[in-house]
Parts: structure tokens; sequence; C-alpha cells
């Protein structure tokens, strides 16, 4: 296991220089020149005289590798250049936006296992009955809902209408519900429905029919045989939920004023601020690498087969 | 901001006097001082990057992202104000932003009409919140290019004048929140109230115009078209902001009623920029700066490479005559004479119809009952907390 943890270590190596190098031809390709947005964001006009200076200073007149490779030896020693739009330097930026997307990706992460497990089971336990056709209600809403629109919906009701919530910014318990549940939700929905498609395919297994048979009480059945099938295919979904929280973030946090890295990120789209773009890239990159590391390690614990082709690859 | 460049040195002759000696004459000096982000003459002892100024506020508190926490001065020379601190919160969300209003989580939403849409200004001015334009600050306009394609043109560009129904526009689009522009500059803008004829909207004035011109309309087909060469213009608009695509395509379709065939071209804030530069449009979203850069600054850019303005009347055949009037004007210290350089330079970009003047922008205001005296500032930026008061709300 250890083996296998460092392979997936050192791969990681070679995905975050293949992805830098992506992300740098891709926005240097584009059809603006990084100068101009410089200029443009700094409220300077644009003239040549401006623009060859520009250039000159952000080492925009040399080769493009020439560049790239400058880029590269200042970001290993964490040095992603200043922000085009605030002036301040790109990586303490993100580390000062940092913890609070972890917060609210990282409660949304456990509001979507806390919910999605529960509710999948009930509707697995009663399939076709009543309890299954609520969550099946629920989910359906869940999965089909856009998140933003579910976030000024929440916001209506419950800081509207009732008064119960803060509308937006990021301060007590009360400022995390609303945008929680906004990100969880859909990935709440689907890994109940996958839990509770599980369940049933697996509890319809010739093995678990066997044991029934054997006169095993339900609860044993359910919990050895059924569940321990069941539970493999919703670790796969939750490692690729990770990337659907984190993006949900992104326009989460426009909305609920939240001070995150997504909404710093969206800022530096909307505006092609080049080094927060390279920055924030690398940094996402980064995390779910290793988000997806931990999920395969926690599939190679539960599913021993796995874990035995990790080993021989 | 000219100024930086106009300005030779500085003398500090004793503790209370500042002597700024000039290249040569610059009539908008105290102007460019007194900008929101002014030219800063700051002593060796200052600190560099700590606020300093003489207004009402202090910045006490900040954090990054989420707000920043005005005091007092108590150092202010003129009236105390009667609120002792303004929170001012950083919502980047339109919609959010109304809903703190309403959620009463802000008491005041104020700047340019962009801080929330117009519709959403409708609703809450229905919902009884208390809401307030201002007087025109800037122009919302269309630069033509004169020196590429059918814009070069003065017949096509007087007939786009002539040939879009601004007043639908306003009342569709913009909610009837902005007034209709006739004009570049609006008449409440220094030196722009000159009595300019408007180009009245007359479809059929514009298609006779055009005929005359020699664009004239082939049996059976829908776009005109002059020794074999059609009709037809680029309009370059920013892709990321919803109104100007719809801007642009009631553009489209008023102008395809003329038998012009305009083709839409969404692109993103820095493609938009390279194309400005370059003169790489045929008709662009180009709004003027609004006050306190209108009329000198905007004028002054005109004659720079680089601005969508210069690019759009370098087809012009006065355009050295009207760069050079455009000098003069700054270096002018006679008031009658400035005076007059205006007229010139605004009478000829109207006559030559370079813009498609479109509505006057305007600073919007949404409260809460509990905040009274509510003022515009003299920009789309200045927000005169200075002058509210609390007051019970209802």
């Amino acid at each position: 296991m250890l083996r296998y943890i460092l392979l997936r270590l050192v791969l990681l190596v070679p995905v975050m220089l293949g992805v830098s190098l992506l992300v740098f031809v891709l926005l240097h390709l584009g059809s603006t020149d990084p100068a101009l947005d410089y200029l443009r964001l700094s409220h300077i006009p644009p003239t040549d005289a401006a623009i060859a200076e520009v250039r000159h200073a952000l080492g925009l007149d040399r080769p493009l590798y020439a560049q790239y490779l400058s880029w590269l030896w200042k970001a290993l020693q964490l040095d992603f250049g200043t922000s085009y739009l605030t002036g301040r330097p790109v990586f303490d930026d993100l580390l000062y936006y940092l913890p609070a997307t972890l917060q609210l990706g990282g409660l949304a992460l456990a509001c979507t296992l806390l919910l999605s497990i529960p509710l999948g089971l009930v509707a697995a336990r009663w399939q076709g009955r009543w309890p299954d056709h609520a969550v099946r209600a629920v989910t359906f809403l869940g999965v089909s809902m856009p998140n933003f629109w579910l976030a000024f919906l929440l916001i209506a009701l419950f800081s509207l209408w009732l008064g119960w919530l803060p509308p937006l910014g990021r301060g007590g318990a009360g400022h995390l519900v609303m945008p929680v549940l906004a990100i969880a939700l859909m990935s709440m929905s689907i890994n109940a429905r996958l839990l509770r498609a599980s369940l049933l395919e697996a509890s319809g297994q010739r093995h678990v029919t066997y044991a029934r048979a054997r006169g095993l009480p339900a609860r044993q059945v359910w919990g050895s045989h059924v569940l321990r099938n069941a539970w493999l295919p919703l670790v796969t979904a939750t490692g690729m939920h990770i990337g659907e929280l984190i993006g949900g973030a992104l326009v989460i946090e426009t909305i609920f004023a939240w001070p995150g890295v997504g909404r710093f990120a969206v800022s530096a789209v909307l505006n092609r601020d080049f080094p927060v773009m390279q920055c924030f890239t690398l940094l996402l990159t980064g995390l779910l690498m290793v988000c997806n590391l931990v999920v395969d390690v926690c599939y190679a614990w539960l599913d021993p087969r796995s874990r035995l082709e990790g080993v021989s690859a | 901001m000219e100024l930086v460049t106009t300005l030779d040195h500085v003398e500090a002759p004793d503790r209370l006097t500042l002597r700024l000696v000039l290249k040569h004459p610059y009539y908008p000096t105290l102007m460019e001082l007194a900008q929101v982000r002014p030219l800063r003459f700051a002593s060796p002892q200052a600190k560099p990057g700590e606020p300093a100024g003489t207004g009402p506020w202090m910045r006490v508190d900040s954090r990054l992202g989420e707000y920043d926490r005005f005091a007092r001065n108590p150092l202010y020379w003129g009236p105390t104000p009667a609120y002792g601190e303004v929170l001012v919160k950083v919502i980047p969300d339109p919609n959010s932003r109304a809903l703190a209003l309403q959620t009463g989580e802000l008491q005041l939403i104020q700047g340019a009409a962009g801080e929330i849409t117009a519709s959403t200004f409708v609703r809450l001015r229905d919902q009884g919140f208390a809401t307030a334009l201002s007087a025109p600050l800037a122009t919302r306009s269309v630069a033509m290019n004169t020196g590429r394609g059918a814009t070069r043109d003065l017949a096509v560009r007087q007939a786009i004048n002539q040939a879009v129904n601004k007043q639908a526009i306003i009342d569709k689009i913009l909610y009837g929140l902005e007034p209709r522009a006739d004009t570049l500059f609006a008449p409440n803008m220094p030196y722009a109230d000159l009595g300019l004829e408007p180009y009245a909207y007359d479809p059929a004035l514009a298609a006779r115009e055009l005929d005359a011109a020699g664009w004239r309309l082939a049996p059976g087909n829908t776009v005109r078209s002059k020794g074999g060469e059609p009709l037809s213009i680029e309009l370059v608009f920013l892709g990321t902001s919803a109104l100007q695509k719809s801007l642009a395509e009631v553009l489209q379709g008023e102008l395809a009623k003329a038998g012009m065939h305009i083709e839409l071209r969404a692109v993103e804030e820095g493609a938009l920029v390279r194309r400005q530069r370059d003169g790489d449009f045929g008709m662009i979203f180009a709004d003027t700066w609004g006050a306190p850069y209108d009329p000198h600054s905007f004028v002054s850019s005109m004659r720079y490479a680089g601005h969508a303005d210069y690019m759009a009347q370098r087809g012009l055949p006065i355009k050295d005559q009207l760069d050079q009037r455009i000098g003069q004007v700054l270096a002018s210290t006679d008031e009658q004479q400035r005076a007059e350089h205006y007229r010139f330079i605004l009478t000829t970009l109207h006559r030559q119809a370079v813009y498609l003047p479109i509505s006057y922008l305007t600073a919007i205001s949404v409260r809460r009952d509990s905040v009274a005296h509510v003022q515009f500032g003299r920009t789309l930026f200045d927000v005169p907390f200075e002058t509210m008061t609390p007051q019970q709300e209802h």
C-alpha cells in the first residue's frame, strides 16, 4: 500500500508540470495580449509606448519557452507573480482566500456524505414504498436544479421571508447553512440515488440470497454482505464530487459574497488576470489529485482486489 | 490624466504653499487634482501605501474581499457627518446586492447603473423602496469607424443615427431609466450645451439618404449595396455583458429594417480593448468616461492611437485639424476661446456622425427608509455619505 501511495505521489510531478505547461500555452495562445490586459486592469491607456514598457517589464518580449521556464523557476520557489488586478502577490492572495473555500467545500462534502448515505439506505430498504418515493422526489429535484438558482431560492426563503439566516457574507454558523446546502444538494442527490441503486443491485446477488437462506439475521445480511459491496461505487462517486463541489463553490461564493478562492478565481477569469489563473489552475489540480489519491486509497482499503492491482501496477 | 505629462516640477516654498510648474498651460489641472484617485504629492516623510487625505472619512478597518470600514475624520474641515461609521461591503453579484437590501443587511445601494440591473431597480421601486436617478453623468454610445468599411461613408453614419429608435431601446431594454442621448456629451457637461440639432428617428429619411448616396436595395435583396459592396458592418460588443448583447441585437434588428446588415461579434474584454486599439471594428460600444473626465480627458484621448475614438475618427478628412483644436482647447486660458474650440470639436463630431449616442448613463440610488438625505455626487463614483442622516424605519 505504501508503495502504491508513493508511486501516486511521484506521478503528481509530471501531471502538475503538464498542466502548468498546458495552461501557460493556452493562456498565451488566446486572442488577447497579456500586456493589454495588464494596462486595461491598471487603467493605463494602451499606447504603443506603454505596451512596449509593460511587455518588457513582464518579460513578454522574450520567447514563449523562456517565459515558461522563468515562470516555472519562480513557481518552484512559490513565487507566482503579482496579480494584474490587485497588484498583490498571487500566492499570498490565494492562501488568504483558501481557508474560506476549504471550509465551505469540506462542510459540503461532509453534508453530502452525512445526508446521502441515510437517504440511500432508507430508499433501498423500503423500495417502492413512500420513503423511497419521497427520497427519489427530493433527489430528482436536487440533480435537476442548478445550484445558483437554489442559492437564490434559499436566500429568498430563509433570509427574506423567514428572516432566520443572514443572506450573505462570512461569519458564524448561520452564514454557512445556505452556501453549504446550495453546493451540496446536487452531490448529495447523486450519491443517494447511486447508493440506492447499488444497494438494490447488491441485495439481488446470489451470495446475499445464500446468506438469507443460511438464516442469517437481516441486519447481518445488510451489514456484511450488501453494504460492504455497495460502498464501492459511492467511494468513486465521492472522489468525483470533490471536483464538483469546488466547481460549485466558484458560483456559490459569488452569490453569497463568500470571500473564498472561487470568487477570487472567477474575478481573475473575467478580468483575464493571467498570474492568478495560472496559479489557481495549478492549485486546483494539486488539490484534486491529492483528493483522488485519498479516494483511491480508501477504495484499495475497502476492496482488496484493487489493492493488488495497484501494487502490481 | 494629462497633468502627469504636463507637470514640469513641484516646489514647496513654505509650509502651506505648493507650486506646480507646468510645461505649458493646462486648464483641467485643478479638475484632475480633485479626482477620486488623484495625483498625490507626498512629503518625504509620508509612508507609501498609507491612505492620506482631508475628506470626512478615514478608513479604520478592512478585510480583503469582505468589507472596508470608515469612521468620521475628527480633523475634517467641513460639517461633522451624522453617521459615525460607514461599512462598505464587497458583494460581487448584483442580485445578491438587491436581496441584501431587501433583508436589511444593507441600507443603501448607490453608484453606477450596473450595481443592480435595471429590472431589479424597477422591481425594488415598485416594492416601495426609495429610489432615485442622478442627472446624466456619462454617455452610452457606439463609435463608428470612419476609416474602414461602409461606415467610411458619412451618409451611412448619418443614416444609422436616423434609423435607430432610441426611445424604444430605452423603454424596452433600459426600463426607461436612462434619458435619450442625441449628442456625444449631455448638455449638463461643461461646454457641451451647444444646441446641436439631434438626428431625429426617421427611417424613411435614412432610406432616402442611403439611396441618394448610392446604397441601393436591389429587388429581392434585403441588404443594400453600392458598386458591388454590400452594406455590412461588424458591431463588436462585450460578450459577457448581457446588456450590450441585448442592445446589439436590437441595433441589428433596427438597422436591418433600413437595409443594413449588422454582423454581431461578441468578444472578451481584453479582445475588445485590442480591437478598439487596432481599429478592428465597424461599430463598437464605447461609452464616454463620464464626469469628471468628460469632456476634457475624453476629448484629449481622441488624439492618441490606442483609443477607440482615435481609431474611429482617423478616416475624417479634418482629423488633423480636429486634433490641433483639441490641443488648443486644453492649453487655452481664455474661457471664451475655450468654449469656441469645444464648439468646433463637438459640432464636427456631431455633424460627421462619428458616434451613435444611445442614452445618458446615470447613477442609481436605492435605499431603505432608515437613511435620509441621500444625494448624488458629481461623478459616477462619488457617494456623499457625509450628507446622509439616520431616521426611524417605517
